[in-house]
């Protein structure tokens, strides 16, 4: 272990710590965009993070980060998807790539923009209808899959599928909102 | 913000969930290569659901005694598939902890988040310090399954199955039952008597049994750990291996090779009762550090290195140390100490090496194998390693030199993770009147590894110079170095500074 971490030491490996910290909301969000199984993500996380320390001689510190890291990732990505193929479908290269351009534009960089997200979501979660946290709890606390959720709540899965996309978009407008308003003061 | 159709809408949830048809893939994916708005707001819900993901397993968004939650009790963390990236994640692990979270493999049949089981299975004793990074609870507090996770400070729990639990923070520690819980990283040492045997410590890695006995585990955030035992037996399990480990004990973990052998606890550098904080950094061995002066009054004399422990006042925060010589008599120009080595014990017995503060002058009073040529200092980023320094061993009552007169000692060298490890050896001076500033906390003991050089007391009760511990306070406490051969014996306490 000691001889990996050799392979970036002194300011190096400060400099790579900061950039990736800064940069990981993002590359977590962009991977967890193309992965959907979480412990996957966190596994190609990781790969993309070993990968980034052992070429960060390659990268250009007059450029951002955020792009080097994201192409690695890119790649970290279509090589998952390659050797996971038999488990089902995926995205295909052209959009992971267009979906990769979209978050390097869209995506806010740096922790302390999460740590505000993180804020307004925990604030505009209590501010939802019991039932909509009700569905958010099934499904994110308790990792219900969807059959068990509509069982809970009486319904069905492409009703509780609806309800997820709307109650996410509801927060993500809140967010939003609160964003802006903390931003205007 | 555009709006989403109901069909849209579905297909969204449904990809996120793994449920997409085929065909309602190929949908989607022309959907989200439309526009880039379509592909931002597929992000957008990306980034939502990690996020809900994240915090409701933080337990943020339940009430305090949701925390402790059945699931959490049957969480079971999946083993990391991927040995090659730990070795980097446990240098990002502190920033990085979101990828160190516990993943529960929620129990998919009988999971619901209503549904709590509440019977307690500790209780919480005492905290010192603590900084919760889960939702706080009491001391008294009757505690159900479940997670707590702090930041800093102490905390003692009492087991309802007899087993007695001290964690040192940063730790998350999850109570999975009366008699068993999981330690993800933190410091824990355990207690259980006869009727507490059985007690169970998981870690991602490997389960320490306990057979009627006292242990330590230290656990790293990325997995790899160690476990010391001071009385009777326990057993550590791996994958691969069983253990058996008696008192004075230890044996250590990491992903790559699973369980070393074990070893004794004075072959580990583990004093006593107490086990090091493990460093996570390349060790290099300095072979034959010879301690004389290189020039000057002195230069002849071969020094010696001594040891000696201080009682700290846990009840303070302490955040500096200095080596004074203003009340020495005749002392030559040459007077001087030089630290090597700072270990600091915290109010519950774990030791703690503690890197040396950057804002003192340094001086060379040692050789070197190729000594320093700018005046002499000690790198920046490096110290000794206090895990090697039996400090318990020599305190005021018992304080042999360390050295045998050849004065040759191999010590161990800590890099850093941001400076290069190189074979130079230094020492350094702490000049009159400054204070050595280490990082400030509240510890019981102070042990100083520390050479004197230069030292020429007059008859008996002359002040050999002073050793005085700063508190954030502003207050001090002095103890005087009194003896004329200058071996150690004999420093004596001041009374506690007002």
């Amino acid at each position: 272990m000691a001889n990996e971490n050799q392979q970036l030491r002194g300011e190096a490996w400060e400099r790579f710590t900061r950039l990736w910290v800064k940069a990981q909301p993002a590359l977590s969000t962009f991977i967890a965009t193309v992965i959907v199984d979480a412990n996957d993500a966190e596994d190609v996380l990781q790969n993309v993070a070993l990968s980034a320390s052992r070429d960060f001689d390659q990268y250009d510190p007059d450029r951002p980060f955020l792009p080097w890291a994201l192409t690695i990732a890119r790649h970290r990505v279509i090589d998952h998807h390659r050797t996971r193929q038999r488990r089902g479908r995926h995205f295909s290269a052209t959009t992971v790539e267009r979906l990769a351009a979209v978050c390097e534009k869209t995506m806010p960089g740096a922790v302390t923009d999460e740590h505000d997200r993180v804020t307004a979501l925990r604030s505009c979660v209590k501010q939802l209808p019991a039932n909509h946290q009700r569905v958010l709890g099934l499904r994110y606390h308790a990792d219900m899959p969807c059959a068990k959720i509509a069982e809970r709540m009486g319904t069905s899965c492409n009703a509780i599928f609806l309800m997820l996309s709307r109650v996410r978009t509801k927060l993500a407008e809140c967010i939003q909102h609160q964003l802006r308003k903390a931003g205007d003061t | 913000m555009i709006k989403l159709d109901a069909n849209i809408a579905r297909l969204l949830s449904a990809y996120f969930e793994g449920a997409l048809e085929d065909d309602q893939y190929d949908e989607l994916e022309s959907w989200i290569n439309a526009n880039d708005e379509h592909a931002a707001l597929l992000i957008e819900h990306a980034q939502l659901g990690r996020l809900l993901s994240q915090q409701y397993k933080l337990s943020s968004f339940e009430d305090e005694a949701a925390v402790f939650n059945a699931e959490y009790a049957s969480a079971k963390r999946r083993m990391s598939t991927l040995a090659a990236g730990l070795a980097l994640a446990a240098a990002l692990a502190l920033s990085l902890t979101v990828w160190f979270m516990t993943r529960p493999e929620a129990d998919r049949t009988t999971l619901d988040p209503v549904e709590r089981d509440t019977t307690p299975v500790a209780v919480l004793m005492e905290t010192v310090d603590v900084v919760w990074a889960s939702n706080p609870v009491t001391i008294g507090d009757n505690l159900p399954s479940g997670m707590l996770r702090a930041e800093s400070g102490t905390m003692h729990v009492q087991m309802v199955g007899g087993a007695s639990v001290t964690l040192i923070g940063p730790f998350e520690f999850v109570m999975e039952s009366a008699d068993a819980a999981r330690l993800n990283y933190g410091t824990l040492r355990a207690e259980a008597p006869g009727e507490a045997a059985g007690f169970t410590v998981h870690t991602p890695g490997f389960d320490v049994i306990d057979l009627g006995t006292a242990f330590a585990v230290y656990l790293q955030r990325d997995g790899g750990g160690q476990v010391a035992v001071t009385q009777g037996v326990v057993e550590v399990r791996s994958a691969s291996q069983t253990v058996r480990l008696v008192a004075d004990q230890h044996i250590r973990f990491t992903n790559d090779e699973g369980l070393s052998a074990p070893t004794s606890l004075a072959e580990a550098g583990i004093s006593g009762q107490q086990l090091p904080t493990a460093t996570d950094h390349a060790k290099v061995v300095l072979d034959g550090i010879r301690l004389s002066k290189t020039d000057g009054p002195g230069a002849s004399d071969p020094r010696k290195l001594y040891t000696q422990t201080f009682t700290a006042d846990p009840g303070r925060r302490l955040v500096g140390i200095e080596c004074a010589t203003d009340d020495v008599q005749d002392a030559g120009a040459d007077a001087e100490f030089g630290i090597f080595a700072i270990t600091l014990t915290t109010p519950i017995g774990v030791e703690q090496a503690a890197p040396l503060g950057s804002r003192v002058n340094r001086d060379i009073i040692a050789d070197a194998a190729t000594p320093p040529t700018d005046g002499g200092w000690r790198r920046n980023g490096e110290y000794f390693d206090a895990s090697s320094f039996p400090a318990s061993i020599h305190t005021s009552a018992d304080s042999e030199p360390m050295l045998s007169t050849n004065n040759d000692v191999t010590y161990h060298l800590v890099a850093s993770p941001t400076a290069p490890a190189t074979s130079d050896t230094w020492i350094i001076k702490v000049g009159e009147g400054e204070m050595l500033e280490i990082l400030p906390g509240r510890y019981a003991r102070v042990s100083l590894l520390f050479s004197a050089v230069g030292f020429n007391p007059v008859g008996p009760g002359a002040n050999n110079g002073s050793i005085i511990l700063h508190y954030d306070d502003g207050t001090t406490r002095r103890y005087t170095w009194d003896l004329a051969d200058s071996n150690g014996a004999g420093l004596m306490p001041a009374p506690a500074a007002p």
